[in-house]
């Protein structure tokens, strides 16, 4: 009925008149009965009725659709309206847009970090189980033994299933080899998960120790071509024979938030690819899923149960451990607290940024709204209502905003590619990529019409005020005279007490980030390369690996350009050692009490390609695989188990775990020490323990996760050394895949990834909105001064001189910029303070940040008052007096 | 621009609907009758202006409460008929036995004896 009558208006309005003429003509006929004359009879007819007109309006108001036709009035009326000031509705969609941006990104990295679940059906019931231990903090992996004892008491899950993090292996079968990082996964993983074939099957219940596979979509995309016809041939990992069975559905690269596996084998495959057994394999990431029936409360209950009987058979590993449950894809809640502390700053920031945008639309539509005031004056005195005024300012705010809001989805989509241009110092499949999807474009649209909204609202109720008299006088109905606080000097007070914030939480990321990028590291980076390869992942046995990489570091040592080469297990600053605790040999080790070290297994010629000096006994001599066991180790380990006394020649041992520790354990003599370097981050501490031992001796005992590196100080120009360098290696296997071929200058780079994406992230909110706070000051003071025209007219005519003037504008502006800073300084310190307890290497008082920022601050608010005051000197009296 | 609202219209547009849905008991009738209905009704002194009859049809048939047809009046004319609802119907239950309970209430406070006696 209603939809009809908004359709058909024209018809219901004619049905309409025509109702109305029946009636007067019935109410004519009856007053001419009654023995009144026509034309009396027409009068009175009419004068009862009242206007048809009226009665038609009111009818179609009253149609539920009135409101659309008025909205489409208004937003015809706003668009003729902007078009006459495309410059004003560009700064508006530009700065909001900056900020929106800002958000937005902000917004795609918390949808990556903490809404989007895991890619599998039905993600609200499938459960990670963590492991905790007697302090009740996650450990998150289990051990095998346990978990299949575990996986036959669980009643209220309806499936568990057991997966590794990382499996590495070197794929070939089509085109060149490659290296590639998957899962070891139990044959009911995809059942678990609920995740569908994309072609092909998942694994059979029986093909637990089948050498079966199934293949990533983006892996089955990039390397075999999307081609379905690979189900079901064989290709190799790793040198081993695999069939392809199936295909994951697209966009599922495993249960693990950041980790992009891109293929599947049985998990006792893993074992089989790792070629050092049991290493991985041993201890699984286990998701369960609740069964419909229970919820999640329920099934840590039974957990802890099956936690107390574990405890039983299991003395040795699962003595007061328990197990714990959360959302498949989440985070432990202690990690969680964290990723979302940091977000929430971030967040905060970027809104920081958002707000000084907005101020700087508020203030400029409050002036546009101000240009009005006497057009907005006469409509109230002709009986317009303020929502009806407010109406169409606040739907031009919105529109403006939402504009805004396309520009910063645009420049959030650049930034998020731009953001790729960071990675971690190691060669791991994390993934880091940030996407903006459905629900990021949600949020951009909701916070573009919020801050439509806000920004409009203020300046919208402001320009409305009915005061009418004055202003049809020509008095201006905002600008009160006399009145000092205005709402564009909050505003812009606002702004730069936020810039403030912004710009010394700034200085104190960039500080730090300049603290550590030319923070020594102890090792020459300079002239150094590397470049990796994982022989055992490529169908070497453990025992013909040293010789490997003999024949490949003599090839390159070869060449005249390269003055030293050495192999290692571990690159420094690329967090991928791993540590030990030692004790003196022949006395008993307490195991997790000993004193710790990062522990590398690297050539003796890694001291001089590193220039790391020595500074007692020697290098590595005779550190055959079969001589007795050889480590030099630094200062700063020296120091912490011999204190005063020389460690060279005496013995360690390593110490591990009871049940593990060998009767007689292995001794080493140390047979030098060397100065201290960096080991796992840029930001360790001076004096990080390290122990280096030989290569030789450790070839075959674990395959190293990173593979081997070789380490190669050169001379002259690096691209080319590089090429020269990869030459030689391939000459010695043509077939090997290298990786992590880069300068060590950029590996020292990437190391800094989080001090460095941090500077990026707050060093561009910074600059945008140092720029937006200027541009609004600059704003609000040329608009002072030209709002005094008349005023400074005056002032000149009566004997002020230029330069009076000047300082009068520059005081009114410099008191704005210093109230501002009162505000801002002690919120910013605060900030500092959160900063500090959110991230090492911040300091929370950082001096140098606190007296260069604000200075910086209040020299570009002295340029932005400095311009309109020069105008506002150069005004000639004469025109300045019959300025309205 | 909307036309400022007293008080009294205001509380005239709900009886207003009210006596529509009352006189449309008795049976169909276009706009006209039911003017003169109310008119005749209340003895000549609601005078309804007319013409504010119509706004306050439309708003009935949208809410449901009224139906519509084209039909011929009394004249020989084509008129536009309403018809009352089964929702309306109950609607005027409802309207009419709040209406009584304001009438008395009205009444208590303007001191009318008659009120008081039926409250007691």
């Amino acid at each position: 009925m209603r939809w009809r009558r908004f359709l058909r208006r024209r018809q219901t309005e004619a049905e309409l008149q025509q109702e109305i003429e029946l009636h007067m003509e019935e109410e004519i006929a009856e007053n001419m009965e009654r023995g009144i004359a026509r034309e009396e009879a027409r009068r009175r007819a009419y004068v009862k009725f009242g206007s048809a007109r009226r009665v038609r309006e009111e009818v179609w108001r009253a149609s539920s659709f009135f409101w659309l036709e008025r909205m489409w009035g208004d937003l015809r009326y706003v668009l003729r309206r902007l078009k006459h000031s495309p410059s004003a509705a560009l700064t508006v969609m530009v700065s909001l847009g900056l900020g929106i941006a800002a958000n937005v990104v902000v917004f795609s990295g918390v949808n990556k970090m903490v809404l989007q679940g895991p890619p599998v059906g039905d993600p609200a019931n499938l459960m990670t189980v963590y492991s905790t231990d007697r302090l009740n903090q996650v450990g998150s992996q289990i051990n095998t033994a346990v978990f299949e004892s575990m996986r036959g008491q669980l009643k209220s899950f309806s499936g568990t299933a057991a997966f590794t993090t990382f499996l590495q292996a070197t794929l070939s079968g089509r085109g060149a080899r490659v290296r590639v990082w998957g899962q070891g996964a139990a044959v009911n993983y995809f059942d678990v998960a609920d995740v569908p074939m994309m072609i092909g099957r998942g694994f059979g219940s029986h093909e637990e120790h089948s050498p079966v596979v199934v293949l990533g979509y983006e892996l089955w995309v990039h390397t075999f071509k999307a081609d379905s016809a690979v189900v079901g041939t064989t290709v190799s990992l790793s040198g081993k024979p695999f069939t392809v069975i199936g295909v994951a559905k697209p966009g599922f690269h495993g249960v693990m938030q950041f980790i992009n596996a891109s293929f599947w084998v049985p998990l006792s495959q893993q074992a089989e690819l790792e070629s050092v057994p049991g290493r991985n394999g041993e201890w699984v990431n286990v998701i369960a899923r609740l069964d419909p029936r229970t919820n999640q409360a329920k099934g840590q209950a039974e957990l802890d149960t099956v936690a107390q009987r574990l405890a039983i058979e299991f003395p040795k590993e699962r003595q007061q451990q328990g197990f714990r449950i959360d959302k498949a894809g989440t985070w432990p809640a202690e990690a969680m607290a964290q990723i979302a502390a940091f977000l929430a700053a971030v967040m905060a920031v970027a809104l920081l940024v958002l707000a000084i945008a907005g101020s700087n639309v508020a203030n400029l539509l409050l002036s546009r709204a101000m240009a009005r005031h006497r057009e907005m004056s006469v409509r109230i005195a002709l009986g317009a209502t303020r929502w009806q005024l407010m109406r169409p300012m606040l739907l031009e705010s919105v529109l403006l905003s939402l504009g805004g809001g396309v520009f910063g989805v645009g420049v959030s989509l650049l930034a998020v590619r731009a953001l790729l241009v960071f990675h971690m110092p190691m060669d791991l499949p994390i993934d880091l990529v940030l996407n903006v999807d459905r629900r990021v474009l949600l949020y951009a649209f909701l916070l573009s019409a919020g801050t439509g909204m806000l920004c409009g609202f203020g300046p919208a109720f402001a320009a409305t005020r009915p005061s009418v008299p004055n202003a049809l006088k020509g008095e201006s109905a905002l600008e009160r005279p006399g009145r000092r606080w205005t709402m564009r000097n909050v505003l812009v007070v606002v702004q730069v007490a936020a810039c403030v914030v912004l710009l010394c939480t700034t200085g104190l990321y960039l500080h730090s980030l300049a603290k550590l990028a030319n923070e020594d590291p102890g090792f020459s980076t300079g002239g150094v390369r590397m470049l990796s390869i994982d022989p055992i992942h490529n169908g070497y046995r453990a025992e013909q690996v040293p010789l490997l990489l003999k024949r490949m570091r003599e090839r390159v040592t070869g060449l005249p350009v390269v003055v030293s080469a050495a192999w290692t297990d571990a690159v420094p600053l690329s967090m991928g050692m791993h540590g030990s605790e030692f004790h003196i040999a022949g006395q008993a080790g307490s195991f997790p009490h000993d004193p710790y070290a990062d522990v590398y297994h690297v050539d003796p010629g890694y001291f001089d390609t590193l220039g790391i000096a020595r500074i007692a006994g020697r290098n590595f001599e005779g550190a055959t695989a079969d001589a007795p066991k050889q480590m030099v180790v630094n200062e700063a380990f020296a120091h912490l188990i011999f204190k005063e006394r020389s460690a060279v020649g005496e013995y360690l041992a390593l110490s591990l775990p009871a049940a593990s520790a060998p009767a007689s354990p292995t001794a080493y003599e140390i047979v030098g020490v060397v100065k201290n370097s960096k080991s796992a981050l840029m930001s360790d501490e001076e004096n990080h323990p390290v122990v280096y031992e030989a290569l030789e001796q450790n070839v075959g005992a674990a395959a190293p996760l990173f593979g081997y590196s070789l380490l190669v100080h050169y001379q002259g120009n690096g691209a080319e050394v590089g090429s020269a360098i990869r030459n030689e290696v391939s000459s010695v296997d043509s077939s090997m895949v290298i990786f992590d071929d880069k300068e060590m200058v950029d590996r020292v780079k990437d190391s800094l990834i989080i001090p460095r994406a941090e500077s990026v992230i707050f060093g561009t909110f910074g600059c945008a909105g140092l720029l937006l706070a200027t541009v609004g000051l600059y704003g609000v003071m040329n608009y002072s001064v030209q709002r005094r025209t008349q005023e400074i007219g005056i002032r000149l005519a009566l004997g002020a001189t230029r330069g009076g003037v000047q300082r009068l504008i520059v005081r009114q502006g410099m008191m704005l910029a210093t109230v501002a800073l009162a505000i801002g300084l002690p919120l910013a310190l605060a900030a500092s303070k959160i900063a500090a307890k959110l991230q090492d290497g911040i300091a929370a008082y950082d001096a140098v940040s606190f007296t260069l920022m604000p200075l910086f601050l209040a020299s570009v608010a002295l340029a932005a008052c400095w311009i309109p005051a020069r105008r506002a000197a150069t005004l000639d009296p004469q025109t300045a007096l019959r300025h309205e | 621009m909307e036309t400022k609202k007293t008080f009294s219209s205001e509380m005239l547009k709900g009886t207003l609907d009210m006596m529509i849905l009352r006189t449309l008991v008795v049976g169909d009738a276009h706009g006209h009758t039911i003017a003169k209905v109310i008119e005749r009704s209340s003895e000549d002194v609601l005078e309804v202006e007319q013409g504010s009859l119509y706004p306050a049809l439309h708003r009935l048939e949208d809410r449901g409460w009224v139906k519509s047809y084209w039909g011929t009046s009394e004249n020989n004319r084509k008129a536009k008929f309403y018809q009352l609802t089964t929702a309306g119907r109950r609607q005027l239950t409802v309207e009419s036995g709040r209406w009584k309970q304001m009438a008395r209430a009205i009444g208590l406070v303007m001191g009318e004896t008659s009120a008081r006696k039926e409250g007691q």
